[in-house]
């Protein structure tokens, strides 16, 4: 026990820092966690079975959760149809096969191809876009905590159906689940087959094969002849996440792993930071030394960065 | 140096932290970005020390050094959180 103190708290006297905090202890943790990164890297090219990414995002859960804010304002339950559940998944491999994140690609293809490329002829449509989140409750809460139109999707009179893709797959070069929201409504019964049952998980490869069907302008026009196409909602930053269904659940989520690792890490040092300060303070100790001021100060932007860099993204 | 100065001093890096934390929030949809928003931040830090203990007569290669080596550890953290793939 006394050799653990020793090792914490500076010695009576000494003007040194506690050996937790020499420069060869500093020296230390840089490396342990660059090694930590290195073997997350080899072990989940290697194994990806046991160490991968992971999320807990469920398109039933999302479309019942939906349909839970929906009767909490008195509204009906949109029923999931399987062909805005194709527009979103397309829509979601559309995303990582031209590496975008937006609700328009870069091209100028808009979510409404997709929905109609599906085969559903809408009078009114809208999507909603989110990405790197862990689990399906945050990106409803997200959603319908925004100020940008996701919310009026969700919660939209003029909807009856949806559609929702989970899909997982590499963005701008990094591992991450995309979710697409697609909701819709149709005059007539020209929509996809409504499923009553529990929606099933749409299961897609992070690899993207299908490719959307190009529609012209003249077949975009849904049901002509019949109803004038109605308004196609779009939140104001119009996305909505698909989906994203990973093919395998690894044994160990690599994303919480490191997120774990790093953050105890960061605590563990500002504890020793704070320690020592506390402890020169009340010893009146003159020491020259880098001031624990500004190392604690640098740890917290990273720790209170944690925050913002372990929140997801809603389009 | 006299209280005040110190209080300027700590001020700059009160700012410099606070413009890193604005943008990770602010590129929160790049990793790319986030990180180094964080890695102008550690590099401020890293400048504030050397000049705030040159200012100090205080300046020596170990108090460098363990700036440089917190700089490295605060990276490889972040690093771990933004690229852990």
């Amino acid at each position: 026990m006394r050799a653990l103190v020793q090792i914490i708290i500076p010695r009576e006297g000494s003007h040194a820092r506690a050996h937790t905090l020499s420069h060869g202890a500093l020296l230390l943790y840089g490396i342990f966690l660059l090694l930590v990164q290195l073997t997350i890297l080899v072990v989940s090219r290697n194994f990806p079975g046991i160490l991968g990414f992971a999320s807990n995002i469920n398109a039933s859960e999302i479309i019942a959760q939906t349909n839970a804010e929906r009767a909490g304002s008195n509204l009906p339950s949109l029923k999931l149809n399987d062909k805005l559940t194709k527009a979103a998944e397309l829509k979601a491999n559309y995303m990582f096969e031209k590496d975008f994140w937006a609700h328009i690609a870069p091209d100028g293809t808009s979510p409404w191809k997709f929905i109609l490329s599906s085969g559903y002829k809408y009078l009114y449509a809208g999507e909603n876009l989110a990405k790197d989140f862990q689990n399906s409750g945050d990106v409803t809460a997200a959603w319908m905590a925004s100020k940008a139109g996701h919310r009026e999707n969700l919660l939209g009179r003029n909807y009856t159906d949806i559609g929702v893709a989970v899909v997982n797959g590499t963005l701008g070069g990094f591992q991450t689940t995309l979710v697409v929201q697609m909701f819709g409504s149709s005059a007539a019964p020209v929509g996809g087959s409504e499923v009553s049952a529990a929606p099933a998980t749409s299961k897609v490869t992070p690899k993207l094969t299908a490719k959307p069907v190009a529609v012209t302008e003249e077949e975009a026009s849904p049901q002509k002849g019949v109803q004038t196409p109605g308004i196609a909602v779009l939140p104001k930053p119009v996305s909505v996440i698909p989906v994203v269904t990973m093919s395998f659940v690894p044994v160990v989520d690599v994303v919480a792993l490191a997120k774990n690792i790093s953050f105890y890490f960061r605590v563990f040092l500002l504890a020793l930071f704070m320690l020592d300060s506390f402890i020169v303070i009340r010893r009146g100790t003159v020491r020259i030394s880098g001031h624990n001021g500004a190392h604690i100060m640098v740890l917290l932007l990273l720790l209170g960065s944690t925050w913002f860099l372990s929140a997801g993204a809603i389009r | 140096m006299s209280p005040k100065e110190h209080l300027w001093h700590y001020l700059i890096l009160v700012v410099n932290v606070g413009l890193g934390m604005l943008g990770v929030i602010v590129f929160g949809q790049n990793p790319l970005l986030r990180f180094l928003s964080i890695f102008g931040s550690v590099l401020g830090y890293v400048a504030w020390g050397a000049w705030h203990h040159f200012v100090e007569g205080r300046l020596t290669w170990l108090v460098l050094s363990e700036y440089l080596l917190i700089a490295l550890v605060v990276l490889a953290s972040a690093s771990l959180i933004l690229f852990p793939l």
